[in-house]
């Protein structure tokens, strides 16, 4: 009899998921591993019909989580469509709210949801750490605040943003606000840079000894080969770190393909050069990585000093290409001072405040538009086709979650043989664990579905017999 | 210590992300004073967990309900919820995924997976609903926070009360008043419209920031929507959406607005067409009239009652 362990839900993600993992007959081998979508809300289908201007306040709600990352990826997608000239001062306002997010995002990530984690509590999780160690809580809570602010101060709206429109923003801010910005920023950084040794030191325990390795391919957006949140080019370095692609976000289709899987409601992407070998791994597989890690081993360098200074420690440390799949929560954490410089670095721009060049009238509809940029999780793609009078006919979506989904099945599969083999006794601490796997990559469930809503959890099954949801 | 647990249906989880939005000092406060017994997002707790609880003081639902699962997991949510809160107005009116209801589910299905979704449609996936509903469709609902999210005060004012155990009665959790009457902008006596301006066309770079977008030509929902989120759009010089869902006294938000708009644009002459001929009108001057004027709650009025599928 074949054995299938569930976990349901899969816990402290950003949704809800669900992993089947499945066993041989003697109990001991993990065949497969399911990464399940289980519901849907269909965006690509209902976006059908809308007014093309109207998509960025529509797609937002994709993700609560990252409804900044839709919001711009799809105002980005718009203005290619229109071909329109975003002005100078309205792309840094853009780039400045955008970096207030990935703070936002991140944050929340990286302590409320994986820190208690690495802590030895009692119950993993944000509300047992607070009792704990309030004061630590207390400041994290307001620092991700600050992110919050900054939000709504640029976007208008700090979940579900407002103020990107189709060839520019709809708004500048005024000198009061650019001086809070500021001061925010600066702290921010101070922030960042304690932030970094937590997530270092969590990394480095499981350096020589990371359950999740695997080598992969890896995809970012680079601008001028430096990491770049909100715009450049998209590149692929391969396992070995050599650059192998480096492409604008409207040939993707040309580079990425995408699989459907009978047992998955998620699409499984792959680069079409390698093919779609199934969940392998190494230089001929087609899987690539996304996100933090991804961002970490295809930038050339960080465009911040106090970025680059740690960029460069990660390096040393885990050398580059990094494969260990722990790290990217050191990576993450290195990202949130990159944004903090970013921000501070906007937040000094002149041309922000008051600013009356923040929108180009001009542009003529043309068939499509794609629109791509780094979310907190990786590469999103936002791709439309309209007709004459600018209604939409059509919608692809790349997000960051399904990009790895591959990889966050291989993940979960080799932490499960790991931790399942030699007839270990199944229980929620094993599980637990397994999930920790899952966490690494920070996987965003709204997002990925997009079209159908996952709730992630874990079955183990013995053959087609489900033995344990847990 | 009181219980509380925060579940979701078709949700992008903003309105739970929203919560740690509050100041820290005020999240400390109240989790200090709950038990949080199932929250997903930020806790180990499997749906056994939440099974095997009884009674729960609070129980928050964020997100409409377009599978199976998540109609049970309503149902055993208002069956162990001394008080049940439809958190945000995908669960108040469906939000925006309500928006699929345009479409068959079958084809809906098809559309994304093709063939696939035969293979797909086994046990392992639940069975989704043939429309998204918000959570009032199958369980009374106690008390409303409409908002996509909820703004961070009214989360917070709600959240105060319950713990202070002095909640109003039971219902909409929120303001009387209309987003128009929180906006500053000039809003002049007699407006009449030419045209429908879109967002970021041509005619974008002449509106007047200090002026009512309305009398701008600029389609703006504050008229037909409750209040309570200080007009953020608006003063991000961007019209209201309506995603704080229909203002006191108005049944259809969708149909005012559309009424109003069309009646902005009529000349004299035109005074007296048919409920169709002025749609017709209407969507000569604006592209998707229904992803517009519907967009946070189409499933409150189609597709989201009860009577209609008994
Ligand atoms: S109401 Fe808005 S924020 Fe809340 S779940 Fe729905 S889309 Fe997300
Ligand atoms: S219609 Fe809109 S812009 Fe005009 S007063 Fe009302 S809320 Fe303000
Ligand atoms: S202005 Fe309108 S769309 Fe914006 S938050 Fe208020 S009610 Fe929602």
């Amino acid at each position: 009899m074949k054995k299938m362990i569930k976990i349901d839900p899969v816990t402290r993600l950003e949704g809800e998921a669900k992993i089947s993992i499945f066993m041989d007959e003697s109990g001991k081998t993990v065949e497969d591993v399911l990464f399940q979508v289980t519901e849907f809300r269909a965006f690509e289908k209902f976006c059908i019909g809308r007014d093309v201007m109207e998509m960025p306040r529509i797609t937002s709600a994709i993700c609560g989580f990252c409804s900044w990352a839709h919001h711009l990826a799809s105002v980005k997608a718009v203005d290619n469509l229109l071909g329109k000239n975003v002005p100078e001062p309205a792309e840094k306002l853009r780039e400045l709210g955008y970096c207030a997010h990935i703070l936002h995002s991140h944050l929340a990530h990286m302590y409320l949801l994986a820190l208690p984690d690495f802590l030895q509590l009692k119950e993993k999780n944000v509300f047992h750490l607070m009792k704990e160690n309030p004061s630590l809580v207390r400041d994290i809570l307001e620092k991700r605040r600050y992110s919050y602010f900054i939000q709504e101060m640029v976007g208008g709206k700090a979940i579900h943003p407002v103020f990107a429109i189709p060839g520019g923003v709809s708004k500048s801010i005024s000198e009061k606000e650019r001086v809070k910005i500021e001061e925010m920023s600066r702290e921010l950084v101070d922030f960042s840079k304690k932030s970094i040794e937590v997530f270092m030191e969590a990394t480095l325990k499981f350096r020589e000894n990371d359950p999740y390795y695997h080598e992969t391919h890896y995809m970012s957006l680079v601008k001028n080969g430096k990491l770049n949140f909100y715009s450049g080019k998209i590149r692929v370095v391969n396992t070995e770190g050599k650059k192998i692609h480096e492409f604008s976000p409207e040939e993707y289709s040309d580079y990425i393909g995408e699989v459907v899987k009978d047992w998955s409601y998620t699409k499984f992407p792959y680069l079409r050069e390698m093919g779609w070998k199934g969940l392998t791994w190494g230089k001929e597989s087609g899987i690539f990585r996304v996100g933090p890690l991804a961002r970490m081993n295809v930038c050339e360098r960080m465009e911040t000093e106090g970025a680059q200074w740690e960029y460069e420690r990660f390096i040393e440390e885990m050398g580059k290409p990094c494969h260990n799949t722990m790290a990217f929560h050191w990576a993450r954490a290195i990202e949130i001072l990159y944004a903090s410089e970013k921000m501070l670095e906007l937040s000094r721009e002149e041309d922000i405040v008051d600013s009356k060049e923040i929108f180009d009238p001009d542009g003529e509809l043309r068939g499509r538009g794609v629109g791509a940029l780094e979310a907190p999780r990786g590469t999103l793609y936002h791709d439309y086709e309209v007709d004459e009078e600018g209604r939409v006919t059509f919608v692809n979506l790349i997000v960051p979650t399904t990009e790895n989904n591959p990889s966050i099945c291989i993940s979960v599969k080799k932490g499960a043989e790991e931790l399942l083999s030699n007839g270990k006794r199944i229980d929620r601490n094993i599980l637990n664990k397994i999930e920790v796997a899952f966490r690494a990559y920070d996987p965003c469930l709204a997002c990925s579905t997009h079209n159908l809503d996952q709730s992630i959890r874990v079955e183990i099954f013995h053959g087609s017999e489900l033995v344990k949801t847990l | 210590m009181k219980k509380i647990a925060i579940l979701g249906g078709a949700s992008c989880s903003g309105c739970d992300v929203a919560l740690f939005d509050l100041p820290g000092d005020e999240l400390e406060r109240f989790f200090s004073e709950v038990e949080v017994v199932f929250w997903s997002t930020t806790m180990d707790s499997r749906i056994e967990d939440f099974e095997a609880q009884g009674k729960i003081d609070l129980v928050m639902f964020h997100g409409g309900i377009r599978t199976e699962e998540h109609r049970k997991l309503l149902i055993q949510a208002r069956e162990k919820a001394e008080i049940l809160v439809a958190l945000g107005s995908c669960a108040s009116f469906g939000g925006i995924p309500g928006i699929a209801n345009l479409f068959e589910l079958d084809a809906i299905l098809k559309d994304i997976y093709g063939d696939e979704f035969t293979k797909l449609s086994g046990e392992r996936i639940p069975k989704p609903e043939e429309r998204l509903k918000p959570i009032s469709s199958y369980v009374e609902v106690d008390y409303y926070l409409p908002g996509c999210p909820p703004p961070v005060e009214t989360i917070s004012e709600f959240l105060d009360h319950f713990i202070l155990g002095s909640l109003p009665p039971r219902g909409i959790f929120g303001k009387e008043s209309t987003v128009c009457d929180e906006c500053d902008r000039i809003k002049p006596e007699d407006i009449s419209i030419e045209e429908v301006k879109r967002i970021g066309s041509k005619d974008w770079s002449e509106i007047d920031p200090k002026v009512c977008f309305l009398a701008q030509g600029v389609v703006c929902l504050g008229a037909v929507t409750r209040g309570g989120c200080k007009a953020r759009c608006i003063n991000a010089n961007f019209p209201c959406r309506g995603c704080m869902g229909p203002a006191p006294n108005i049944r259809d938000q969708g149909a005012r607005i559309l009424s109003e708009i069309a009646s902005l644009l009529m000349k004299e002459s035109e005074k007296n067409l048919s409920d169709e001929e002025i749609y017709e009108r209407v969507q000569k001057e604006i592209v998707d009239p229904v992803g517009l004027f519907y967009r946070y709650t189409l499933p409150h009025y189609w597709g989201g009652s009860n009577e209609e599928d008994d």
